[in-house]
C-alpha cells in the first residue's frame, strides 16, 4: 500500500461534523476514522462515507428544469448559463428594493460559512436546514447566563467526576448528532463510578446502559424538573454558595414562590413519574458532585422553553454551571474579520415578521434567529422571490404533509410561480430538486475546503478543523460556497475582494497566528489548551445585565400569557387532540440516519440490515396493539390532524403503551437505494409550526414534534 | 497452539455496528456499483437480545465474528482442505486459492450458495450431507466418516434404513434423478465395522456430573453419545437384554443386520458409556431413585413397546399376534409359530416388515390387508416394493370387524369395507359400509397398529403426559415440568424414524449440557435452515445415478440376508460427482453462521481477525474503530484473567468458542 495515506478532514454525514482522517489509495477513497488528534472517533454513518462518495446516483452536471416544477425534467446547461441565469434574477430582485425577499436554506457549517457573507451582503437572510430543533435551548441560557448560544454543548461528559449524575431526557445521545466520542466519553464516566440516568418514553441503546431508566410521558419534562426543584428547595439541598453569591438578588425568592405547589405529588400526574421517583432523583442530583444534563426532544415542543427554562434553574440551584460534570460554557477564541464586514438587513424595519399575517397577533415575540423556515407559508405570501438550497431537502422535511411542494407549484395571477427561482445544490436528485429551476452538481464533504468554526460545538467548542479535499470530484461537481463566492463577486464584489475561499480563511485564522496551510500540517485541528472550568470567578461574573444568573424573565411577564417562570401544564397540543388521537407519536432517531436527505437514506451501507437500519416500521407496545387487535406485521394507518401514512407495525417492550414510535426521515422517493429500500415519512404526519402558531411560546419553542396520533386498522 | 481472542464487553456495545461498516471498508467487500442493502457481504454482524417486558427491560447488544473455534467444523467439512488454523495464533483461514466455493462458477448465485443445500436443511439431524458427498468424490473416506460422526453416531444403521428426506429434497432431482446420498453414506460409515478403520470421536476432559439414560433405542444412545463426547460419565438403562431398542428388536435383519448396529453400539460403549440392559423402568429403578443414585440430569428415551388394541371380537385369539411381538421374536432368535396362511393387519413400515418376516419364517401364504388405499399407506414406497416383489398380497380398504375362532384359536379374520380412513380435517376416523364383508381365512392374524408407550413410570414418577399419551416435554428443550429430567424419541414425539429419534437424542444432550452448566436453557439458538432453492449450474456431470444392487426376490427366500448390498469404491465415488454443490459445505457447518459465500470470487470468505494486522501488532478493525471500546484483543487465556481480574463475568451463552463475552 505503497500509494496510501491517512489524510485529516472533517466529516459531514450528519451535524456533529466530527474529526475524521481518511485513507486514500491512488486517489481513491478506501476507509474512515476518527482523527485520533481530536476526540478519536467515528460512527457508523462516518464508516458509511465512502458509499456516499461513489454512489452511482452522484449528480455531475449542472441541470436546468424544462418541464414544470414538480416533473423532473431537466436538460444539461453549461456553468456558465446557470451562474447568468442566478445573477440575472438576483440582480433584478435586489434592484428592485427586495433583496431581503431571497433566501439561502443550508446547514450553517461554520460561522466563517461565505453562504452566510454572501446573503449579509446581498441583502437577504439566512433560512438554516433544519427546524431549530434547539432554539429553545439557545434561548434559555442566553437569558440565564448571557452566554452565547449554547447550542449543541452537552456537557463534557469526558469531566463528569466519581458519583457525578447524567442525565438524558429525550436525548439519544449514542445516537451521535454531537460527537461520535460521545458514547465512548458516557460509558467511561460510568466506569469511573458516574450514574447514568435516561429519561425516556422509549428503552434506547442508552436506557438500556443506565443504572435508571424513567419511562416518562412525553411532555412531562417541565413537570418532572418542577418537582425536583420544589423538594431540593423544600428540603434546602440546593447550593448555597451558588445562590448567594451568583444568582441575581430577588430572583430566588421568587423561584421558591413559584416551587411552593410543584411538589412531586402534583406533579407526578403530569410526567407519569411516581413522586417517590421524583423525590429520589432530586435528591441524588442534590448531593452528587455533579450534574450534567442533556435534551433534545425535551425541547422540541411547543412550550419547549418552560423546560429548557427548568433545565436552567435545576443546574443553576444545584450549582452546576461550568463546573466539571455540569453545563460548561464555551469560551470563545474570536476569528479575524474579512473587512470590510456586511451588516445584515434588518427585517423588523423592512416590515418583515416571520409569522406572516399572524404578525399583529405575534409581534412582541421575538426569535433568536429571525427568520426560520416556514418558507411554504413565505412564499404564499409574497414573501419569499428566490430560494437558494444546499445540503437541505426542504419538500421532504418541511412539516405539514408536504405545503413546501404545493407552494413552490403555486402561480400568480399572471401564471408566473410566486416563487421566482428556485436552485439546489445537490450531491444527488431529491425530493427538492425536483422542483428547482436550476439543479446545480455540489461537492461531497470529501472534495471541498471548509473552515470550521462554531464555538459552541461539542467538537470545536475550544477550536478550529479543516475540511480539505481528499480525492478530486467527479464531473463538473463544484462546491456551493465556491459558487456563492462568484455570485458575490459579480452582484457586491466590494464583499469579495479576496482572491479564493483559501485566501478568506487564511484572513480569518490570522488572528490566531494561523493559516489553512499551518492547520494542514496541525493534523487539520487546533484547539487553545484545556476547556477550563467556573470562567465566570475569573471574569467576575456572568454576561447578564446583573452579571448575575437569572431565573425569573420578567420580560415576558405579560405576554398572553405569564412565562416569568416555567409553565409546569403539558403541551397544548397535547392536550388539545388528546380524545381524537389518543396516542404520543415519539419521532425517533438512531445512530444510522441523519435529517430527511439523500445523504443517509440512499447509502446503501446504512440501509442494509447488517450494518444500517433498513426501513422504518411503526414501534407499538403489545398491550396496546393487543388492545386494538392488532399482530406484529400487520399493515394500519396512522392519522395525525394533519396527515396520515401507512405502515407495518412492529410489537416491542421499548416504548410505553401510549405512544407509537417512528424513526425520523424515512420517505425519501428519488434515488435507487432509498427507493429500494421504502419507508414512511414522519413528516406527513406533524404539523407545519406555521399552522400551529396558538401552541408555541414563540420565542425559542416550536410544536414540530409533538404530535399525537391515532391508528385505524 | 496460542489462540488469539477478543473480549468483547457487553457493558459497552452499543450495537452501533460502525465495526460492520469499517470491516468491510477495509476488506473491501463490496462494490459501490451494484451495492444495494440487504445484498452486501460482511464479516461481522451484530445480535441483541432483550428481556422483560415494559417497564422492567434489560438489552443486550454484541458482535459476532468468526469466532475461531478451537476445533473448527469449516475445517473438517471443507473437501477441499482449504480451511487451516493458523498455528501461530489460532485463527482459521481460508485459503482463497484452494477454496472453489464447493464447485461455484464465477460471478455466480451468492445468495443461494449462503443457504443450506437442501439435504442438510431436510435432515432431521442437518447432517453436512453437501461435505461428505464431496469429501467422498475426492476418495477422503476417513475424513468424510469424521464429518458425519459430529452429527450422527449411527450412519451404518442410517445408511441401510434412513428414509432419506435428503433425496427428496436433492436438487440434482430438477435436474433427473437425485444423488444417492444413502448409498453414499453407507459406504463411509462402513469403515465404522472395522477396528482398524472406524471413527472414535475425541473426549472432552471429564465432567463430574453424571447423566442416566433411559432407553438404548436411537434417541437413548445418540443422547448418551454426545454427552460422552463432552466428558459426561453417562449410565444408559434398557429394559430389554439387548441395546439398540427398535433398531434391534423392530428392524428385521435382512435391512439392518446385527453386526452393524452391535458395531457402531460398540463405538458408544467403547466411548465410556455404561449400557446395563435388563432394567426396566419403572421396576427395577425409578426416577426417584436414579435421583437418589446422585444422577443430576435424566433423559428418558424408552419409546413405545406396546401395541393399541383394535377393540374387536376376538382380538385374544390365540394365533392373534402384534407385529412387534413378532419382530422382536425373530430378531431375538425365540420360536415363532405360524402356520402357512398368515394374515398381517396394518398399512405401515412394520406391518411390511412383518409380513416380509413371516415369509422368511416359513409362512407360504401371506397378506396384508389394510384401511387405506395404495396411496394413502403409511408406509415407505420402496417397502412397498419390497413386498410386492416378494410376492406379498397387499389388500387395501378393509378393516378387521371379528376374528373368527374355531376350536378355541384363530381360523379366520372378516373385514369390513372402509369407506374412508380420515375425517374432512385429515384426522384419523375411518368410516366403514357394514353391509360389504369379506372373510378370509387364517392360520394367524399379526395386528400392526399403533404404538404406545409405558405410562406408569411416567405417572409415578410425576412426569406429565400429553392428550395423547405420551410423555410431555418441552419442544425447544425437552425438558420435562421436572427440571433434571428429559424426555425424546418416540416416547415423545410418537412413531417417528430412527434418523428423527437421532435428532431427539442430540437436542437432548444439548439442553442437558446447558442443564448442568446452568445456561439458560431457552436461550438455545435456533439455526435458520432456509434452502438453497435453485440450480444455476448448466455444467455438471450428467451421469446417470446408480442402481443399487439388490438381492433378487428368489434369493431373499427362507433366509435374513441382507437386502440391499453396499455400493463399491468406484461406484460411490462416480456417483459423489453428481453432486451439483448447490451450497457451500463449510457454511452448513458452521454453528455460528459467520462464513460468506463471496459470488463475485466465487469462494467463500469470513473474517480473519485481520490476519495481517494483528500479526505486526496492530489491533483487527472491529477493535480499533470500536466507537465504545468494547472490544479488547489478546491471548484468549489472558483475556480470561483479566475479565476476572476486572470483575467481569463470562457469559457462557455466547462464549461458546475463542472468543469472551463479558459483563
Amino acid at each position: 500500500m505503497e500509494n496510501s495515506k491517512w489524510i485529516p478532514t472533517v466529516c459531514y454525514q450528519c451535524k456533529a461534523e466530527c474529526a475524521i482522517i481518511a485513507r486514500v489509495e491512488d486517489g481513491v477513497l478506501k476507509e474512515i476514522r476518527g482523527n485520533p488528534h481530536a476526540r478519536g472517533k467515528a460512527c457508523v454513518k462516518s464508516m458509511s462515507g465512502i458509499s456516499l462518495e461513489y454512489s452511482p446516483d452522484r449528480l455531475m452536471h449542472p441541470l436546468k428544469r424544462v418541464g414544470g416544477r414538480g416533473e423532473g425534467r431537466f436538460e444539461p446547461i453549461s456553468w456558465e448559463e446557470a451562474m447568468e441565469i442566478m445573477t440575472d434574477k438576483l440582480q433584478a430582485l435586489r434592484d428592485s428594493g427586495e433583496a431581503h425577499k431571497m433566501t439561502a436554506s443550508f446547514f450553517p457549517h461554520s460561522i466563517t460559512d461565505p453562504k452566510w457573507r454572501f446573503l449579509n451582503a446581498y441583502g437577504g437572510f439566512l433560512n438554516t436546514a433544519l427546524p431549530h430543533c434547539d432554539s429553545a435551548k439557545i434561548v434559555s441560557w442566553i437569558k440565564t447566563t448571557g452566554g452565547v448560544p449554547n447550542h449543541h454543548i452537552p456537557p463534557a461528559w469526558f469531566t463528569v467526576p466519581k458519583g457525578g449524575i447524567m442525565i438524558l431526557s429525550g436525548r439519544h445521545a449514542f445516537g451521535g448528532l454531537e460527537d461520535a466520542a460521545i458514547p465512548r466519553d458516557i460509558l467511561d464516566a460510568k466506569e469511573r463510578g458516574a450514574k447514568l440516568i435516561v429519561i425516556d418514553p422509549m428503552f434506547t441503546p442508552d436506557a438500556a446502559k443506565a443504572d435508571w431508566w424513567l419511562p416518562i410521558r412525553p411532555g412531562g419534562d417541565t413537570a418532572l424538573f418542577a418537582g425536583m426543584i420544589h423538594y431540593i428547595i423544600a428540603n434546602e439541598l440546593y447550593d448555597k454558595d451558588f445562590v448567594a453569591n451568583w444568582i441575581r438578588e430577588g430572583d430566588f425568592d421568587k423561584l421558591t414562590q413559584w416551587a411552593a405547589d410543584k411538589t412531586p405529588e402534583q406533579m407526578s400526574p403530569i410526567c407519569d413519574i411516581p413522586a417517590s421517583d421524583i423525590r429520589k432523583l432530586a435528591d441524588e442530583c442534590a448531593k452528587a458532585p455533579s450534574v450534567g444534563v442533556d435534551s433534545f426532544k425535551g425541547i422540541m415542543l411547543g412550550n419547549a422553553m418552560d423546560f429548557s427554562h427548568a433545565w436552567c434553574i435545576f443546574l443553576a440551584i444545584t450549582g452546576n454551571i461550568d463546573n466539571p460534570g455540569g453545563q460548561p460554557l464555551p469560551d470563545l477564541v474570536p476569528l479575524s474579520p474579512v473587512e470590510p464586514v456586511p451588516t445584515p438587513p434588518d427585517l423588523h424595519e423592512l416590515g418583515w415578521h416571520r409569522t406572516g399575517p399572524d404578525r399583529d397577533k405575534f409581534e412582541k415575540f421575538s426569535f433568536i434567529m429571525e427568520p426560520t423556515w416556514y418558507e411554504a407559508q413565505a412564499i404564499r405570501n409574497g414573501d419569499l422571490k428566490i430560494l437558494m438550497v444546499a445540503e437541505a431537502n426542504p419538500a421532504l422535511t418541511e412539516m405539514g404533509d408536504f405545503g413546501w411542494q404545493q407552494a413552490v407549484q403555486e402561480k400568480d395571477a399572471d401564471g408566473n410561480y410566486k416563487l421566482d427561482l428556485l436552485v439546489s445544490f445537490e450531491l444527488f436528485m431529491s425530493e427538492t430538486a425536483k422542483y428547482a429551476d436550476l439543479v446545480l452538481p455540489d461537492r461531497s464533504f470529501f472534495e471541498r475546503w471548509e473552515l470550521l468554526y462554531m464555538p459552541w460545538w461539542y467538537n470545536y467548542g475550544h477550536g478550529v478543523a479543516l475540511r480539505q479535499p481528499v480525492v478530486d470530484a467527479p464531473g463538473e461537481c463544484r462546491h456551493a460556497n465556491d459558487v456563492f463566492i462568484e455570485l458575490g463577486k459579480r452582484i457586491v464584489p466590494e464583499y469579495f475582494q479576496f482572491k479564493d475561499l483559501i485566501e478568506y480563511y487564511d484572513i480569518e485564522l490570522s488572528g490566531l497566528d494561523l493559516s489553512v496551510e499551518k492547520l494542514q500540517e496541525a493534523g487539520g485541528h487546533w484547539a487553545p489548551g484545556t476547556m477550563g472550568f467556573r470562567k465566570y470567578e475569573q471574569r467576575g461574573g456572568f454576561d447578564t445585565p446583573s452579571q448575575k444568573v437569572h431565573l425569573y424573565w420578567e420580560d415576558l411577564e405579560e405576554a398572553p400569557w405569564d412565562q416569568a417562570l416555567p409553565r409546569v401544564a403539558p403541551p397544548a397540543e397535547y392536550v388539545a387532540h388528546a380524545e381524537a388521537f389518543p396516542f404520543y407519536l415519539v419521532s425517533y432517531r438512531t445512530i444510522y440516519h441523519a435529517g430527511s436527505g439523500q445523504w443517509t437514506f440512499n447509502n446503501p451501507q446504512l440501509r442494509d440490515k447488517v450494518s444500517g437500519f433498513h426501513s422504518n416500521p411503526l414501534l407499538m407496545n403489545p398491550a396496546a396493539a393487543g388492545e386494538l387487535g392488532i399482530s406484529e406485521g400487520d399493515n394500519v394507518t396512522v392519522q395525525s390532524p394533519s396527515g396520515d401514512v401507512e405502515v407495518a407495525v412492529a410489537l416491542t417492550e421499548r416504548i410505553r403503551p401510549d405512544c407509537v414510535g417512528l424513526a425520523h426521515g424515512f420517505g425519501s422517493t428519488v434515488g435507487a437505494v432509498a427507493t429500494a429500500a421504502g419507508g414512511v415519512s414522519d413528516n406527513r404526519l406533524i404539523a407545519d409550526a406555521g399552522t400551529t402558531l396558538d401552541y408555541q411560546d414563540l420565542i425559542g419553542g416550536e410544536a414540530h414534534v409533538s404530535t399525537r396520533v391515532r391508528i385505524v386498522t | 497452539m496460542k489462540q488469539i481472542g477478543m473480549m468483547i464487553d457487553l457493558n459497552r456495545c452499543i450495537g452501533c455496528r460502525t465495526c460492520v461498516v469499517a470491516c468491510r471498508n477495509y476488506h473491501e467487500l463490496f462494490d459501490h456499483q451494484t451495492a444495494d442493502p440487504d445484498n452486501i457481504p460482511y464479516y461481522l454482524r451484530v445480535e441483541s437480545r432483550v428481556q422483560g417486558a415494559f417497564p422492567d427491560l434489560t438489552m443486550d447488544t454484541w458482535i459476532r465474528p468468526c469466532q475461531h473455534c478451537p476445533e473448527p467444523g469449516c475445517l473438517d467439512a471443507c473437501p477441499e482442505g482449504a480451511i487451516a488454523k493458523d498455528l501461530e495464533t489460532g485463527v482459521v483461514q481460508i485459503d482463497e486459492e484452494k477454496c472453489a466455493g464447493c464447485q461455484a462458477e464465477t460471478g455466480s448465485y451468492p445468495e443461494e450458495k449462503a443457504k443450506s443445500a437442501p439435504c442438510t436443511a431436510t435432515c432431521p439431524a442437518h447432517l453436512n450431507v453437501q461435505g461428505y458427498v464431496n469429501m467422498a468424490a475426492l476418495g477422503q473416506f476417513d475424513e468424510a466418516l469424521k464429518l458425519i460422526k459430529k452429527e450422527n453416531p449411527f450412519p451404518a444403521v442410517c445408511g441401510r434404513v434412513c428414509h432419506h428426506p435428503c433425496e427428496e429434497a436433492c436438487s440434482r432431482g430438477e435436474k433427473d434423478t437425485p444423488v444417492a446420498i444413502n448409498a453414499i453414506k453407507r459406504f463411509i460409515a462402513d469403515l465404522d465395522l472395522d477396528p482398524e478403520t472406524r471413527h472414535v470421536p475425541a473426549i472432552k476432559a471429564a465432567k463430574d456430573q453424571r447423566v442416566a439414560v433411559v432407553g438404548a433405542g436411537p434417541a437413548g444412545l445418540t443422547c448418551a453419545y454426545f454427552l460422552a463426547r463432552e466428558g459426561y460419565p453417562v449410565t444408559v438403562f434398557e429394559q430389554l437384554p439387548v441395546a439398540g431398542g427398535m433398531m434391534a428388536v423392530g428392524i428385521p435383519a435382512y435391512r439392518l443386520p446385527n453386526d452393524i448396529l452391535e458395531a457402531e453400539i460398540r463405538v458408544i460403549t467403547d466411548m465410556g458409556v455404561d449400557i446395563r440392559t435388563d432394567v426396566a423402568l419403572g421396576d427395577d429403578v425409578t426416577i426417584d431413585t436414579l435421583r437418589e443414585d446422585g444422577y443430576d440430569a435424566l433423559f428418558i428415551a424408552s419409546g413405545l413397546q406396546l401395541t393399541g388394541r383394535l377393540d374387536v371380537v376376538g382380538e385374544n385369539l390365540p394365533g392373534v399376534h402384534s407385529s412387534l411381538d413378532i419382530l422382536k421374536d425373530a430378531a431375538l432368535g425365540n420360536p415363532v409359530e405360524l402356520g402357512e396362511k398368515v394374515i398381517v393387519i396394518g398399512g405401515g413400515n412394520a406391518a411390511v416388515d412383518a409380513a416380509l418376516t413371516v415369509k422368511r419364517l416359513g409362512a407360504k401364504n401371506v397378506s396384508l390387508v389394510c384401511l387405506e388405499q395404495r396411496g394413502e399407506m403409511p408406509a415407505w414406497e420402496h417397502e412397498i416394493n419390497d413386498a410386492l416383489e416378494e410376492n406379498i398380497e397387499i389388500i387395501n380398504g378393509l378393516g378387521p370387524m371379528r376374528f373368527v375362532e374355531e376350536d378355541g384359536r384363530l381360523a379366520g379374520v372378516e373385514f369390513q369395507r372402509c369407506t374412508a380412513v380420515f375425517d374432512e380435517d385429515g384426522g384419523f376416523a375411518p368410516a366403514y359400509d357394514d353391509c360389504e364383508l369379506t372373510s378370509m381365512e387364517a392360520d394367524s392374524a399379526i395386528v400392526s397398529i399403533s404404538l404406545v408407550g409405558e405410562r406408569e413410570f411416567a405417572e409415578d414418577g410425576g412426569i406429565a403426559l400429553t392428550s395423547a399419551g405420551r410423555l410431555w416435554a418441552d419442544p425447544l428443550t425437552l425438558q420435562t415440568r421436572l427440571d433434571w429430567v428429559f424426555a425424546g424419541g418416540d416416547s415423545v414425539h410418537g412413531s417417528t424414524s430412527v434418523i428423527e429419534a437421532i435428532a431427539s437424542g442430540k437436542q437432548a444432550a444439548a439442553s442437558i449440557d446447558r442443564y448442568v452448566r446452568g445456561l439458560d436453557l431457552k436461550a438455545a439458538e435456533e439455526r435458520d435452515w432456509t434452502m438453497a432453492g435453485k440450480v444455476f449450474r448448466e455444467q455438471y456431470d450428467t451421469s446417470e445415478r446408480v442402481a443399487i444392487p439388490r438381492l433378487a426376490p428368489e434369493e431373499r427366500e427362507g433366509n435374513f440376508n441382507e437386502l440391499e448390498q453396499t455400493l463399491t469404491q468406484d461406484m460411490v465415488m462416480a456417483e459423489a460427482k453428481r453432486c451439483l454443490n448447490c451450497g457451500c459445505a463449510c457454511m452448513q457447518s458452521c454453528p455460528f453462521g459467520v462464513l460468506q459465500f463471496d459470488g463475485k470470487a466465487g469462494i467463500s470468505h469470513k473474517c480473519n481477525f485481520c490476519y495481517d494486522l494483528i500479526t505486526t501488532g496492530q489491533k483487527p478493525v472491529c477493535a480499533e474503530v470500536c466507537l465504545t471500546d468494547a472490544l479488547t484483543v489478546g491471548e484468549s487465556e489472558l483475556l480470561k484473567q483479566e475479565a476476572e481480574s476486572r470483575g467481569l463475568a463470562i457469559i457462557e451463552e455466547l462464549s461458546r468458542a475463542s472468543h469472551l463475552y463479558v459483563k
